[in-house]
């Protein structure tokens, strides 16, 4: 019994309270913003403002930021300034400015992970302008909540938000991340429509969303557009067959005509044979377009060398790659059928 | 040849011989009875009058010590404890129409009537109800006991909508009756006991003979014949003697449901009744039997178990919540959605005490108002609970003295409670919470668990009448299982196909 209770009596004394804290006594970061300015790291960190009010629904934000030569003691100097204690795992977003990026997000991400307070999971994304994107105005919500909210909506992956796979993609040699691109238009509107792809930790250059959508996340709902015929992709699947001598990327799906061109009769049955073709078309051009422009940057998104590496053991600059295509229309339910009937 | 004159005096002798035998046998045979069935007499040899003053000097200061002398029988009875009405129709009214009666038996017609040996015995049964008659050469007691018992009301502790709506009172023998009524085999026996040196309280121990494990009926026989007390006023004062533990968990069950006690029988199980107490106590009893009430046998097995995962579920609730909350809010905030969060920051924002404190003050105002609400007369309890919600729901927390979720976690926790109808259960959770409490408030999430721990481990460590008091967990058995935690259907779906193949269905 003696040797319980010492036990306990060590338990309580060596272990806990060091991290006690109460709710009111911190201040929930929601968002953080790296950037560069005359040499230095600017870090920005955007806090939730919670004053008890009426409208309960309306959250507001407030952003400090400070500056420093090196990102550790710009962090500390960004915590200093804050009235409570900074709590950093509700952090849901982190703004990398372009320049930071282009520079290398290694000591970013390194700084992360090593900080045992700060959360794990939360979306990266690249930004010309970190600290205008943090500061940008929106109505009943913070930024961070905001963009958060639009990546989401357009790109269908979770594991974006975990910056262990960030790193792991990062220190993987035979493959690359891409992360999204956010870009500010006049009158704080914000768009996403293109992907910040990398090599190792260096941004190489944006490119549009639609074919790393396609390709890299489980996005299905994408539409194709060739001679003013629409095809809408509801359900895709991507198969990676690796040969010795090459990689066939096997694109297979379903999709259905959205619109048509005039001089398609979609009476005939042979028209589907015809728009089926070209659209398959449509979308090779459109992936082989997307891969060679990466992996001319040596980009590798799709991670192609990494899929060849680990069935033959062997490391290759360049893997020769065909890509084919083989989406299936759907007839049933079309809007013509419903006329015709 | 006999003449005619000897033979008539033979006939006359032999008349007269005859009728002084038969004289000497009546009344040897009137001596006889006389001293076989009045032994006492030795005692009363200074006449009647004398133990009627024997009693007075024994019932010293009892003013409702009544004497009555008709003729030559005496009767003493206290006034108190017996019925009028009775004493008139078992006693009374007997004396006048048998002025010549040979014995007093013949006068009583009493149900219950008992020859005394000794006048010492009379104090006894003078206490429990019995008018003492005698005379010069018998004395007997008559029970003339006054209704001083409560009719037979539905249960107030452990109300049910369905079932049976009889509930136990004060009286032993209504109880015992509500029992048999239930369990109608000449198999169940009641052991009785007399317990408290002074208060000579009647216990009953009862078990069916063939069906109850014998070693329950050992060790529950051991534990009534070593309680040792000056008064037994109420069968709860038996749980310390009853409970092996110091645990402040209930290892008795303490019903007032006779159709509990007659389920708890035919289960092979022990129950320990006691006059004056509207109480039995169910032994073993394990740890499952508090969770689930009665009333679950009278509803289908499919919403039966909804109801036990849903007590279950409340039970977990009333003993982690509050703990489980501090180690959250103040340890791992993370765990907790953003949105919420938010809300909890906001609700805690001006409080100036810690959460831990918070909500102990919060337990010990909810503790107060529950312990008013059971003491307070019925007439106050109203506006007590409006006193309590007015302070609770509004003053407290404008006055920013605790939050209002705080409010909101100790309301559930205290709801959660109200699911169970066992008050030891209640007490004893009361104290298991607070320990959480405090693990949780110094050690976090890990304390928390740590304390889970700790407190499974005094569960599984626990006895009743020598089982392991989280059977039919741990030890598993599944036949109480089903009869405790779960319900099983009556018949499974194969065996109702099988009787309609049969044609019996």
């Amino acid at each position: 019994m003696k040797k319980v209770f010492l036990f306990l009596l060590c338990l309580f004394f060596f272990t806990g309270c060091s991290d006690y804290q109460e709710l009111s006594d911190i201040n929930i970061i929601n968002g953080i913003a790296i950037g560069y300015e005359d040499g230095e790291y600017v870090v920005s960190f955007e806090i939730i403002k919670n004053e008890a009010s009426d409208n309960s629904s309306e959250v507001t934000s407030k952003v400090i930021s400070a500056k420093d030569s090196n990102l550790a003691l710009a962090f500390n100097e960004a915590i200093k300034d804050s009235d409570k204690e900074a709590y950093f795992k509700h952090v849901h977003l982190l703004i990398i400015s372009e320049e930071v990026a282009k520079s290398g997000i290694g000591d970013v991400v390194d700084y992360m992970l090593r900080n045992v307070k700060m959360s794990t999971t939360f979306y990266t994304v690249i930004t010309e302008d970190s600290e205008a994107l943090i500061n940008m105005k929106v109505e009943d919500d913070t930024v961070s909540n905001y963009i958060v909210d639009l990546i989401s909506s357009n790109l269908d992956r979770a594991d974006l938000n975990n910056i262990d796979i960030i790193v792991s993609t990062i220190l993987n040699q035979r493959k690359d991340i891409g992360l999204p691109y956010i870009e500010m238009e006049e009158d704080d509107k914000v768009t996403l429509h293109q992907i910040a792809y990398f090599h190792e930790d260096q941004m190489k250059d944006v490119i549009d969303a639609k074919i790393f959508n396609f390709l890299y996340l489980n996005k299905t709902d994408i539409d194709f557009l060739r001679d003013e015929t629409v095809l809408n992709m509801y359900k895709k699947k991507v198969d990676y067959e690796v040969k010795k001598d090459k990689v066939i990327i096997k694109v297979s799906g379903r999709g259905s005509v959205k619109a048509v061109s005039s001089s398609i009769d979609l009476e005939k049955y042979k028209s589907y044979d015809e728009v089926k073709e070209v659209m398959n078309k449509q979308i090779k051009e459109e992936v082989e377009e997307f891969l060679e422009e990466t992996l001319s940057n040596d980009s590798d998104l799709t991670g192609i060398k990494d899929k060849y590496y680990k069935k033959y053991r062997e490391e290759k600059d360049n893997v020769p790659y065909e890509v084919q295509v083989d989406i299936v229309l759907s007839k049933n339910g079309s809007i013509y059928e419903v006329i015709h009937d | 040849m006999v003449d005619k004159s000897t033979y008539s005096s033979l006939i006359l002798l032999i008349q007269f011989y005859s009728l002084k035998i038969s004289l000497s046998i009546s009344f040897l045979l009137k001596f006889y009875i006389f001293y076989y069935e009045f032994p006492f007499l030795g005692n009363t040899t200074s006449g009647d009058y004398m133990i009627y003053e024997k009693l007075k000097k024994t019932f010293h200061q009892t003013s409702d010590l009544k004497h009555k002398k008709i003729g030559k029988m005496n009767v003493v009875y206290l006034e108190s404890l017996c019925s009028s009405d009775k004493i008139n129709e078992y006693i009374l009214k007997n004396v006048p129409l048998k002025k010549n009666y040979l014995f007093l038996r013949d006068v009583i017609s009493g149900p219950s009537v008992v020859f005394l040996d000794d006048i010492e015995q009379a104090s006894f049964y003078l206490m429990n109800g019995y008018a003492l008659c005698y005379d010069k050469k018998t004395m007997l007691v008559c029970e003339v006991k006054a209704d001083l018992y409560r009719a037979i009301a539905p249960p107030t502790v452990e109300p049910s909508i369905n079932g049976p709506k009889d509930a136990f009172n004060e009286s032993i023998q209504t109880n015992l009756g509500l029992i048999k009524r239930r369990v109608r085999s000449e198999n169940l026996v009641n052991e009785n006991f007399t317990i408290g040196k002074k208060s000579q309280t009647q216990v009953s121990l009862l078990y069916i003979e063939g069906t109850a494990n014998p070693t329950y009926i050992q060790e529950a026989q051991k534990l009534l014949n070593h309680i040792s007390m000056d008064s037994l006023i109420e069968i709860e004062s038996l749980q310390g003697y009853l409970e092996a533990t110091n645990s402040p968990m209930p290892t008795a069950l303490k019903t007032e449901r006779p159709d509990k006690v007659s389920t708890a029988l035919f289960a092979g199980k022990v129950v320990i009744i006691a006059d004056n107490s509207p109480f039995a106590f169910i032994l073993p009893a394990y740890f499952a039997d508090f969770i689930n009430p009665q009333g679950d046998l009278y509803v289908k097995a499919t919403n039966a178990n909804f109801l036990k995962v849903l007590r279950f579920l409340c039970l977990i609730i009333t003993i982690v919540l509050p703990g489980l909350y501090i180690s959250i809010i103040n340890y791992n905030p993370e765990t907790i959605p953003l949105n919420l969060l938010l809300s909890f920051q906001a609700a805690r924002l001006g409080v100036p005490f810690p959460s831990a404190i918070e909500a102990l003050f919060m337990i010990s105002v909810c503790s107060v108002l529950r312990e008013s609400d059971i003491r307070f007369p019925n007439s106050y309890g109203s506006s007590i609970s409006i006193l309590g919600a007015l302070i609770l729901g509004e003053t407290a927390v404008s006055a920013n003295v605790v939050s209002p979720i705080m409010i909101i976690i100790i309301g559930i926790t205290f709801i959660s409670a109200l699911v169970f109808n066992s008050g030891n259960l209640i007490d004893g959770i009361r104290y298991y919470r607070l320990i959480l409490l405090l693990c949780s408030t110094i050690l976090g999430l890990y304390g928390f668990l740590l304390g889970c721990f700790i407190l499974l481990l005094h569960l599984a460590n626990m006895k009743t009448l020598s089982q392991p008091y989280l059977y039919p967990v741990a030890p598993f058995s599944s036949k109480y299982f089903f009869k405790s935690l779960l319900k099983k259907p009556k018949e499974s779906q194969k065996e109702k196909n099988l009787l309609k193949q049969e044609g019996k269905l």
